[in-house]
């Protein structure tokens, strides 16, 4: 558009310039003819022409008479040259009039289609101008709205990545969280499971309690306050493996009847659980009549 | 939430390390009793040929008679020895020939905690037998070379084939002390004056029985009342009162042949002879100088020294384990209360502060406790224990009739008592220091009186 713009821009002033050097320096070519003055003029200045060697004293009437006669034909010649130079200058005058005229009048064709192309001309280039100038409003306000556009785009932009920052750090925490979430599942289950193993345990402890208080004969007449660790490992059926005095009780026999208890309750009951089992491969009896 | 994941994964790596806590199970139930063992004689198929025919034991049996082996018959008198013993119960007897076997393994099927093996091995001489006996812990942990191997493995060597009632006894002692971390009574004796008629008259005869009131023999007899005889602290000797000068006088008796000799013949009353525990002293009672009064007379030097004082009734003095302290029964203070004289500080001390009337006190071997008769309103009187640190007291006896004469074993489980079961008729009873196990010991017919427990015999 601006190049088109700019392309017009050019031509109407390419036009321009020629219409300003038809104007002006077109004029050498058209005076070249005689000058362009009104006839008196010429004519008076004929006639002021011979004045000059008037200056001249005593001259004979012959001389003066032939000289008269040869003024007079002079004159006359030369009134009848003047006449029909005047008249050539006439007519010459007359077609130069004339040609000038055409020129003119071609002059002011020219002239007017100067103008009216000028006009056109002013015209269009205003018209252009204006849709230049629309044009450059439009591309101003296209620019404008561009960079507009283009900022809004930009704050779209950074509000879209501030978003997709957001949206990213949501995600991290969402993942973080469902991590936690999923680590905290995990140890929630773990401890579930855990709790239950100990349940389970703790239910086979009760059991195991029962079964070696059952079958516990404590010697006759041993004193309530004694205390003796036994320390028990059993093996897979639950049948004890070994059972070592820990922590004995300074009575023997006291002792051995609590190594015998477990021995005799062997096979010991086992929890339901592969897990539990695990953690009562081995344990400690504390026997202690005086206890609790 | 971090702190709850540290610890998971602490707890994971833990049980991973198996670190796991360590569970522990309290057992506070149980019930108190007996030991369970099994007696097995090592029969080897020489052993008859080497032993006298007569000193084979016999066996009743469907067919007639059947010849035991040796160890078959001091095993059977192994159990009849430990019989009533609460603390150990023999849950079998049996003979073993043969191979040798696992009797830990053998053991536990019968479910008896020790194996007891005995077995009369030939000396080289082909003369002397060596008595072994081996104590299986059926429990005990094999040993490094995954064999079981015996708890306790001993040898009596040159035993008197003759003597297996003593040896029996000795073995029984010794499984006892083993088993039961107390020495066992079997060995020890028990003294007593058996007060029956006999052709018309009174006769007294001092008897000595096992602990089991089994074996009795009669030491001394007279047509004089016996009465209050006392251990020597060797088991040598017997002190006793005598009347066969018409009056009580003081005499020893050894028991290894039978002869007497007078201690104390002061005018008065001499009675309720106590030797001192280390057997160089004696307590007694003299009336010398008015009322019965306390006395101590070094058997070496013959020196009397008087303890107590005063015109109250002093008698039955007994010895404190430590030698440093009398107790005896007095009614310095209105009825019989049992007191204690301290010789070092010459403190004397009323011991016995409850309702009724307490005598005949005798201190347990801890010096703890006293075992006494304690007399209540009713006139029956019951054999009690008194705790003298906390004054508990246990009355050991609850039946209706009259007791006497307490005595406590030298391992402190039993008292021996006399127990009324009729007129002019008692008889002698075993009670255990805590009440539970009361029987009746001998198949004597009379009346018993002042049964008296010997110390720990020399074998």
């Amino acid at each position: 558009m601006s190049l088109s713009l700019q392309h017009s821009w050019g031509v109407s002033l390419g036009v321009h310039l020629m219409l300003v050097f038809v104007l002006l320096g077109g004029q050498p070519s058209v005076l070249d003819n005689p000058p362009l003055l009104p006839p008196q003029a010429t004519l008076q200045t004929a006639r002021t022409l011979p004045q000059e060697p008037l200056h001249v004293a005593a001259i004979s009437n012959a001389e003066v008479q032939a000289l008269v006669q040869r003024w007079e034909t002079e004159e006359q010649e030369q009134s009848q040259n003047a006449l029909k130079k005047t008249q050539a200058l006439e007519q010459k005058n007359k077609a130069l009039e004339h040609k000038v005229a055409e020129e003119r009048a071609r002059a002011d064709a020219a002239q007017k289609e100067q103008q009216r192309l000028a006009q056109q001309q002013h015209k269009g280039l205003a018209q252009l101008k204006n849709e230049v100038e629309q044009l450059k409003k439009n591309l101003v306000q296209a620019e404008q709205d561009v960079a507009q556009e283009r900022a809004r785009t930009a704050e779209e932009v950074t509000k879209q990545e501030a978003a997709v920052l957001a949206a990213q750090k949501d995600l991290q925490e969402a993942r973080k969280a469902l991590s936690a979430e999923q680590a905290l599942r995990e140890m929630m289950r773990q401890e579930a499971q855990a709790k239950a193993t100990e349940e389970a345990i703790e239910r086979t402890l009760a059991r195991i309690q029962e079964r070696v208080s059952h079958v516990w004969t404590r010697p006759v007449g041993v004193p309530d306050a004694l205390v003796c660790e036994i320390e028990v490992q059993l093996n897979r059926q639950g049948g004890v493996h070994a059972a070592h005095v820990v922590r004995g009780s300074g009575h023997a026999s006291f002792d051995r009847s609590a190594v015998a208890a477990v021995y005799e309750a062997s096979p010991l009951p086992l929890p339901e659980t592969s897990e539990a089992q695990a953690l009562l491969q081995q344990f400690t009896f504390v026997f202690e009549p005086g206890g609790a | 939430m971090r702190i709850m994941w540290w610890v998971a994964t602490l707890w994971g790596m833990c049980s991973v390390l198996g670190l796991h806590a360590n569970y522990r199970i309290a057992i506070n139930q149980g019930h108190e009793g007996a030991i369970p063992l099994a007696l097995v004689a090592w029969v080897d198929p020489e052993e008859n040929r080497l032993v006298p025919e007569d000193l084979l034991g016999e066996e009743a049996t469907e067919h007639g008679s059947e010849t035991r082996s040796w160890a078959s018959s001091l095993t059977q008198h192994v159990q009849e020895a430990l019989q009533g013993m609460p603390r150990l119960a023999i849950q079998e007897v049996t003979e073993h020939a043969g191979d040798p076997t696992d009797w830990s393994l053998w053991g536990r099927a019968r479910r008896v905690q020790h194996v007891v093996l005995l077995r009369l091995e030939p000396e080289e001489d082909g003369q002397h037998h060596t008595l072994r006996y081996q104590i299986w812990d059926v429990f005990r942990e094999p040993s490094p070379s995954g064999l079981s191997v015996p708890w306790i493995d001993k040898r009596i060597k040159h035993v008197d084939l003759s003597l297996q009632d003593s040896l029996s006894q000795h073995v029984a002692d010794v499984l006892h002390e083993q088993i039961t971390g107390v020495p066992g009574v079997c060995a020890t004796r028990i003294a007593y004056v058996l007060k029956d008629i006999e052709e018309g008259r009174w006769t007294y005869a001092l008897n000595i029985v096992d602990a089991q009131g089994k074996h009795p023999k009669t030491v001394l007899k007279s047509h004089h009342p016996l009465v209050s005889p006392s251990w020597s602290p060797d088991g040598r000797h017997l002190a006793y009162v005598s009347f066969q000068n018409n009056r009580a006088e003081l005499y020893r008796l050894r028991l290894s042949d039978g002869t007497f000799t007078r201690i104390t013949h002061f005018p008065g009353i001499n009675s309720a002879p106590a030797w001192s525990p280390d057997g160089r002293a004696m307590a007694l009672v003299l009336s010398k100088s008015g009322a019965p009064k306390i006395y101590v007379l070094d058997l070496d030097t013959h020196v009397l020294e008087q303890i107590t004082y005063g015109a109250s009734l002093d008698t039955e003095p007994s010895w404190s384990p430590d030698g440093r302290s009398l107790v005896f029964t007095s009614n310095r203070s209105g009825p019989p209360n049992v007191y204690r004289y301290t010789f070092a500080d010459r403190v004397l001390e009323r011991l016995t502060y409850a309702p009724g009337q307490f005598s005949r006190a005798s201190y347990t071997p801890d010096g703890k406790k006293l075992v006494l008769l304690h007399r209540l309103a009713s006139r029956r009187e019951q054999v009690a224990v008194l705790d003298l640190a906390t004054q508990n007291m246990l009355p050991l006896t609850r039946h209706a009739q009259a007791h006497e004469a307490p005595s406590v074993a030298p391992n402190g489980e039993w008292v021996v008592y006399a127990r009324e079961t009729g007129p002019r008729a008692s008889r002698m009873e075993r009670v255990s220091l805590d009440g539970q196990d009361q029987v009746h010991l001998g198949t004597h017919v009379g009346w018993v009186q002042d049964p008296v427990w010997s110390p720990y015999l020399a074998r």
